[in-house]
């Protein structure tokens, strides 16, 4: 087993998702006492515990904010969302998550690629950390809270240190420190107040003269457990592995709709950008723990409520060709889509609903997970060569390359900009075609993916690339039609079209390729319902 | 590079000296009067540098997709489409007269990679329609046609340039009326880079604008059917006379002095009931 402990000091303070602080003190109190500061607080002497009545007798201008456990839980599952990427064991506490990865790590290429990318995961949130990592939960859980900034330790399994990390700042001169030697430096004091545990224990311990963890565990037990109660010495045993710790995981909710409040009403598009940002690591997490690929999306703005009224979400859309899970890749695409919506009020929060999601074909392999800080950031800037080997491309991959190529058109063009062209079977050449949306209908994105395409028919229909939208009336001279002022030659016999007597739109029409004086072909016919016989110029050859 | 002119004949006669005009990208090699001795360390050097022709010959571009053209195939340089490049072709009606020039081309790209597509990019205000029946008779598939319909012709730019990086697209058509110089010089390149030709058809109006494209077409309906295509430009020596491609006709057509229809009486009988006054087409 292999644990990795988060545990957010800041959290009552960066949950509520405060702007960075600018000289302001700022605090957050529940029932008048402080509970967290920020640091410039810290430094001007004010400390957690203190009442709300001294603090602002001694900072006039601190700011103090009441608790709000509701918005920490909110934030606090985002968060947790995004870390399910690297593993569905993960156990939520009220300031912080414990997550297991043993089962992960072959998988994200070993434990330093691992811890790098669950720090760049998280760091992306702007909220400051303790990590700490070690075999079993609790001690993780002690290091990642008692230990402080400490935060790039690692420990590994069976006291070994498993590398060395000068990337992660870790002088390479310490020595390799199993983790129960670890655990045995840290004060009695943090670990209880870590644990919340009754002030009696506390004065016990120190009354004794226990300092550290490690004279805690030299003294004679049975006496121990006597004075103070088995359930502290049953936590101590858990945290070195002696006893069994099983821990129940979170489970992740059964839908996506997650919503993140903003600090402030806003404008400010690199804000919503970064918002944005989180909610998309969240449903990575959140897909990833599931199995699947996101492929309809829906964005909420949430609006403030002008003059007591209250203005509707504007929703923003995106349905994918290419189905996907990774933040970076969803990011640009919604970028290239809001890019093109002027914000039409301030906006207070974001939500982000998964709407539809699919399993992944075994032919869409995603890219390792190895590397996700650069999703296929090769597909949008390289350039394929293509010249002598078009036939042999993987139409795999230009499928795929086509799906994204898709996913990018209609994101900064609209979905109506981004059409196929389908025959239908009718003789009216107004119904010849349909247009279909390529990314609404699956259907119509499969057949314009696919490499198999419908044979063609025998005898090519002697019919125009171009019509008219409306079929544009002819003057008539000595029983030809005029185009331009000029009588036009037809070069055919009649072509009847006689249809649309069964659905109320009946055509009845002769056709005819007529040639102008300008030597180009027209698609002209003759009405020939009611009495009324007249010309109309309805397409144009090539 | 077989067709370059090879530089060994230009040495034997040591006749012609090179001199560079000043232009970079195209450099042409001027033939001078034989009365100073050639360098030869310098000549086979100028005569690989890419990019290189004499003014006599058209240049040989690495790669080049045949047209299907075999008329127009002799006149290009390379023997074909350029592989890379912009091609203008420019027309009074922009989209009435390249669907019979371009389909033998695209036909021969789609049918080499089934699984890619062919992009054409118009504005979302275009005066016809596409019909998809006339996509089958130009020997192509509906299915096979990403239809672009962008609002503005800056939109339009941008998609080119998104479908050129695609490695699923064979071939783009961009038809555009007001397109922005600064597009056409990026979409050159980005075509350079890609390998295939971006085909842009502009109103014949452009025709004197400075255009950034190493081909232009002139494009005019000639006789019986055919497609009078005048080179403008390319990489070789001026094109004087315009060719006439013969273009399938989409239908048998009668000879032009069939007897037109007599102008219909009040009760007009049934087509079929009527008397042939001419030889029915096959």
């Amino acid at each position: 087993m292999w644990w990795i402990a988060l545990y957010l000091p800041q959290w009552p303070l960066e949950a509520l998702g405060l702007p960075p602080p600018q000289g302001v003190p700022q605090g957050i109190e529940e029932g008048g006492h402080l509970v967290c500061l920020c640091p410039a607080a810290r430094e001007a002497g004010i400390h957690v515990g203190m009442s709300v009545a001294a603090a602002q007798a001694r900072m006039p201008h601190i700011q103090v904010r009441a608790r709000q456990p509701d918005q920490e839980a909110k934030a606090l599952r985002t968060l947790a969302l995004a870390a399910l990427r690297f593993s569905p064991h993960l156990c939520l506490k009220p300031d912080g998550f414990l997550i297991e990865v043993q089962g992960s790590l072959r998988l994200f290429g070993g434990p330093l690629n691992l811890w790098r990318q669950l720090l760049y995961t998280v760091d992306a949130f702007k909220v400051s950390t303790h990590f700490a990592a070690a075999p079993y939960p609790e001690a993780a859980w002690l290091l990642a809270c008692v230990r402080g900034p400490q935060r790039r330790q690692l420990l590994a399994h069976r006291g070994r240190v498993a590398a060395s990390f000068p990337a992660l700042g870790v002088a390479q001169s310490r020595q390799p420190q199993p983790v129960r030697q670890v655990l045995d430096t840290l004060p009695v004091v943090g670990v209880l107040q870590a644990w919340e545990s009754p002030e009696a224990a506390q004065q016990l311990l120190t009354g004794l003269g226990v300092a550290t963890l490690g004279d805690w565990r030299a003294l004679p037990r049975a006496g121990l457990q006597r004075r103070m109660g088995a359930e502290l010495l049953v936590r101590l045993d858990r945290a070195y592995g002696a006893v069994p710790d099983p821990r129940s995981f979170w489970a992740p909710p059964p839908a996506f709709d997650e919503r993140l409040e903003l600090p402030e009403r806003t404008h400010d598009a690199d804000l919503l950008t970064q918002a944005l940002g989180h909610l998309l690591q969240a449903l990575e997490g959140w897909l990833a723990v599931h199995g699947q690929l996101a492929q309809v999306m829906a964005l909420h703005f949430l609006h403030e409520a002008r003059r007591r009224e209250a203005l509707p979400d504007t929703v923003h859309t995106l349905r994918l060709a290419a189905p996907d899970r990774q933040a970076a890749a969803l990011q640009r695409l919604w970028d290239e889509r809001l890019k093109r919506h002027p914000l039409t009020a301030p906006v207070v929060a974001l939500r982000l609903v998964l709407q539809a999601a699919v399993v992944p074909q075994t032919s869409d392999v995603q890219q390792p997970l190895a590397a996700p800080e650069v999703p296929h950031a090769a597909s949008s800037t390289a350039v394929p060569a293509l010249s002598p080997g078009l036939a042999n491309e993987d139409p795999v991959e230009i499928r795929r390359a086509l799906a994204w190529l898709l996913d990018r058109l209609q994101s900064r063009l609209g979905a109506q900009a981004v059409q196929g062209l389908r025959c239908e079977d009718d003789h009216r050449p107004e119904r010849a075609s349909r247009w279909v949306n390529l990314t609404d209908e699956p259907s119509a994105l499969s057949s314009a993916l696919s490499s198999a395409l419908p044979a063609a028919p025998a005898l090519a229909p002697s019919q125009p690339l171009w019509l008219l939208p409306q079929p544009e009336p002819l003057a008539e001279h000595q029983g030809r039609p005029v185009h331009g002022g000029v009588p036009l030659v037809l070069r055919t016999r009649a072509e009847r079209i006689e249809a649309g007597w069964f659905d109320d739109e009946p055509v009845c029409r002769d056709y005819h390729v007529a040639e102008g004086a300008d030597q180009r072909l027209r698609w002209v016919f003759r009405q020939r319902r009611g009495d009324q016989q007249s010309w109309f110029l309805h397409g144009w050859f090539n | 590079m077989s067709s370059t002119p090879a530089f060994a004949d230009l040495a034997g006669t040591a006749s012609e000296t090179a001199r560079p005009s000043l232009a970079p990208p195209a450099l042409t090699v001027r033939q001078r009067p034989p009365h100073r001795r050639l360098r030869a360390a310098h000549a086979p050097e100028l005569a690989d540098l890419p990019g290189v022709w004499r003014a006599d010959a058209c240049a040989a571009p690495t790669g080049a997709w045949p047209t299907g053209h075999a008329a127009l195939d002799a006149q290009l340089p390379g023997g074909g489409w350029p592989a890379g490049g912009l091609v203008e072709l420019l027309c009074v009606q922009p989209g009435l007269y390249e669907g019979a020039l371009l389909a033998p081309h695209w036909a021969a790209m789609t049918q080499a990679q089934p699984a890619g597509r062919l992009a054409w990019v118009m504005l979302g205000h275009s005066p016809w329609r596409l019909h998809a029946p006339g996509v089958l008779r130009l020997g192509l598939q509906p299915e096979q046609l990403l239809c672009l319909q962008p609002a503005t012709e800056a939109d339009a730019a941008w998609a080119v340039e998104q479908v050129l990086h695609s490695p699923g697209v064979l071939g783009v058509w961009w038809l555009t009326r007001h397109a922005q110089p600064q597009h056409l010089r990026r979409l050159q390149w980005a075509a350079q880079a890609r390998g295939i030709p971006v085909f842009a058809s502009r109103p014949l109006a452009c025709r004197q604008d400075p255009s950034p494209a190493p081909l232009r077409l002139h494009l005019q309906a000639g006789p019986e059917q055919s497609l009078r295509v005048h080179i403008l430009k390319r990489q070789g020596p001026r094109h004087e006379q315009a060719l006439n491609l013969p273009c399938p006709t989409p239908v048998h057509l009668l000879p032009r002095a069939l007897p037109q229809p007599p102008v219909p009486s009040p009760v007009e009988p049934h087509v079929v009931d009527r008397p042939l006054s001419a030889p029915v087409a096959a």
